[in-house]
């Protein structure tokens, strides 16, 4: 029975999709443009039209957007996980936590592309690629358990409140630009620099780009409090889902 | 024989809350906080206990909102009781209707292992019975077609043929039948059949009265979200089909009564233009009904034979008596009544026959409910039920 969820959360990530890039390849390298553009216009804003005067300020500014964008994109589609199988819902059990893990999955596509994208970047900047690159996977794990605890919330409150997904998407603004992403977190005046590492997602850019590229392990507590903070979303989310989502196929 | 139960439900209730208006958005919820939000509760089950035994079919009849898909939901798990608790036993094959998870933009062999999957199949499974499915669905020359360049038939056949794959002991079945053509429909019962054999157990809601009557082992009658009936087939249908108190009493006497009936119905014929005993008609063809009868007591006081076409759903769609027609009716010993129709005007369907002797007060003699049947095929370019014949007349 385990392993036909496995293979259903598959089958219904893949099928998503095909559906969403019309199986097509160039379909999908269009949406990992996107990302790469932003990037591209920032980059041109910050470093030539205003130089902030970062060192390696192209490396900290694409990772600081490909893991926003992997957050993003994994709660935006997850917001809408319930709400856009009710056809499935509606007619057949199964755990319903499976079609949120399948509704984030598809970010973790994209996150790959884009970071080898970042490693070939990197190898242009004549920063050396050490072993600290692989910080990657922790920070990974810690993003994913984020995205499926905002992910397991919003898609069950998204069931009763129909606009709880445009709610987010204006959230999801407002903390491109309250993390720094953009700009480096010392240029924050320093008593605003702890409300911002109060934010999950800002500590975990922060430390995970001092690790790759200035090969500097990040602080014990800092991490701790990442770590308590991701544990802690992932419980709220699978209470609020598990009182909510029984309720589904009823509401939808 | 004592058999295992399966299905095991015990004071189940469900309730819907109905809001007078439905807020959906946060920004409803805040905007009219401080405005009361009239809602109605409305029990669609009130309190139904029953057990289904293993191998069992077991159907479920009642009128439209009488709370069957609901029951069928809870069992699938789709919806939660509000009382009460659903205990099985086995692997229940969710499948409520058919082609969960179908989607028009992909094609038959990605709906094939999308749907299988959602019924229960590894991918190993589905790989394994592929050829199988495309084969009972007769679609070999089109499982790289796209599902939105299918006709609804296709569709169908598509969807019945991954859903038989499904391994489960409990099936669940809401209305699969009330689709498809006649050759299709064959194909289902044919499968049902095998089921049957292999000792699965089915529960299924349906209107298809004639399918519940050859299929089920027992039927339960839901009205208004409580168990009006339950047990052998044919006694709750009728007691469904005869809502009316009056005439399922009337039934139940001339079923049960002991003593000899003073005449009764020997044998019935169905005779067709070709002067053959059939079953099946065309639209305007020549309908004869012959009855056979033979008296048991020397008098029968004023006798009316009487005749009740009911479409199989139950609708009631034709009567008469020679009593209505001003026949006095006199009866030999034994005897033949033929009743003709030289262009039957019903375009197609199944139908059951009612025939009854009774006494011009209302005493019945002898009731033969809904035990004879046949079937019309169109034979006309009208649609509908019945051949009006309507004429155009450009004014």
């Amino acid at each position: 029975m385990k392993k036909h969820y496995l293979e259903l959360v598959w089958i219904i990530a893949k099928t998503d999709f095909k559906l969403r890039y019309n199986n097509s390849v160039l379909g999908y390298f269009w949406s990992l443009l996107k990302p790469l553009l932003l990037f591209a216009v920032l980059w041109l804003v910050f470093s030539v039209f205003m130089d902030l005067g970062v060192p390696n300020y192209q490396l900290y500014l694409l990772w600081g957007i490909i893991l926003w964008n992997f957050f993003a994109e994994g709660t935006m589609s997850g917001v809408h996980a319930l709400s856009s199988k009710a056809n499935i819902i509606k007619k057949i059990y199964f755990p319903r936590i499976l079609v949120v893990i399948a509704s984030t999955l598809t970010a973790f596509l994209s996150l790959f592309v884009s970071t080898l994208v970042f490693y070939i970047f990197m190898l242009f900047s004549g920063v050396p690629l050490t072993y600290h690159a692989f910080t990657f996977i922790p920070v990974v794990m810690l993003m994913y358990g984020l995205i499926l605890g905002f992910s397991m919330f919003l898609s069950a409150l998204h069931i009763k409140f129909r606009d709880i997904d445009q709610i987010w998407e204006v959230l999801i603004q407002a903390g491109f630009w309250l993390s720094p992403i953009i700009y480096p977190l010392s240029r924050v005046p320093e008593n605003w620099q702890n409300y911002l590492l109060l934010n999950p997602i800002t500590g975990i850019i922060q430390y995970s780009r001092r690790a790759i590229i200035e090969h500097d392990f990040p602080a014990i507590k800092g991490t701790i409090y990442i770590l308590m903070c991701t544990i802690a979303i992932l419980i709220i989310g699978f209470f609020v889902f598990n009182k909510l989502s029984p309720k589904a196929a009823e509401e939808l | 024989m004592q058999q295992e139960v399966v299905i095991t439900a015990k004071n189940i209730a469900k309730k819907f809350v109905l809001y007078h208006e439905k807020r959906r958005t946060l920004r409803e919820h805040i905007l009219y906080f401080w405005k009361p939000n009239r809602k109605e509760n409305f029990y669609a089950l009130k309190d139904v206990n029953f057990e289904v035994k293993k191998g069992e079919f077991f159907g479920i009849i009642g009128r439209n909102g009488s709370g069957k898909s609901t029951l069928l939901k809870m069992i699938a798990q789709v919806y939660e009781p509000t009382r009460g608790k659903i205990e099985k036993k086995g692997l229940i094959s969710p499948f409520l209707e058919l082609g969960v998870g179908f989607n028009e933009e992909l094609t038959a062999r990605e709906n094939i292992y999308m749907n299988g999957t959602i019924l229960g199949l590894t991918s190993a499974q589905i790989d394994e019975r592929f050829d199988q499915i495309v084969d009972f669905a007769e679609l070999l020359k089109f499982v790289d077609t796209k599902l939105k360049h299918f006709s609804s038939g296709m569709h169908l056949r598509l969807a019945f043929s991954v859903a038989i794959q499904a391994d489960a002991d409990i099936l669940l079945l809401d209305e699969v039948l009330a689709v498809g053509d006649a050759s299709f429909q064959q194909k289902c019962f044919e499968t049902f059949r095998q089921f049957k054999k292999a000792g699965k157990t089915i529960v299924f809601v349906s209107h298809d009265l004639g399918a519940m009557r050859q299929f089920c082992n027992r039927v339960m009658y839901l009205k208004d979200g409580n168990i009006e009936a339950i047990g052998d087939p044919n006694e709750v249908i009728d007691r469904y089909l005869y809502s009316d108190k009056q005439i399922a009493d009337l039934v139940q006497t001339a079923k049960h009564d002991g003593g000899k009936k003073p005449v009764e119905i020997v044998s019935v014929e169905f005779i067709d233009k070709f002067g053959h005993e059939n079953k099946t008609y065309l639209t305007a063809d020549r309908f004869i009904i012959r009855v056979h009868y033979k008296k048991n007591v020397p008098m029968v006081e004023k006798p009316v034979l009487g005749i009740a076409i009911y479409r199989d759903d139950g609708t009631h769609i034709y009567g008469t008596n020679t009593d209505l027609q001003n026949l006095g009716l006199e009866l030999a010993e034994s005897g033949v009544i033929e009743l003709c129709n030289q262009n039957l005007p019903i375009i197609q369907g199944k139908f059951l026959v009612t025939l009854a002797f009774h006494h011009k007060d209302g005493t019945v003699y002898d009731w033969q409910d809904k035990k004879f049947e046949f079937y019309v095929q169109k034979g006309s370019n009208h649609d509908g039920l019945v051949d009006l014949d309507f004429k155009y007349k450009i004014l």
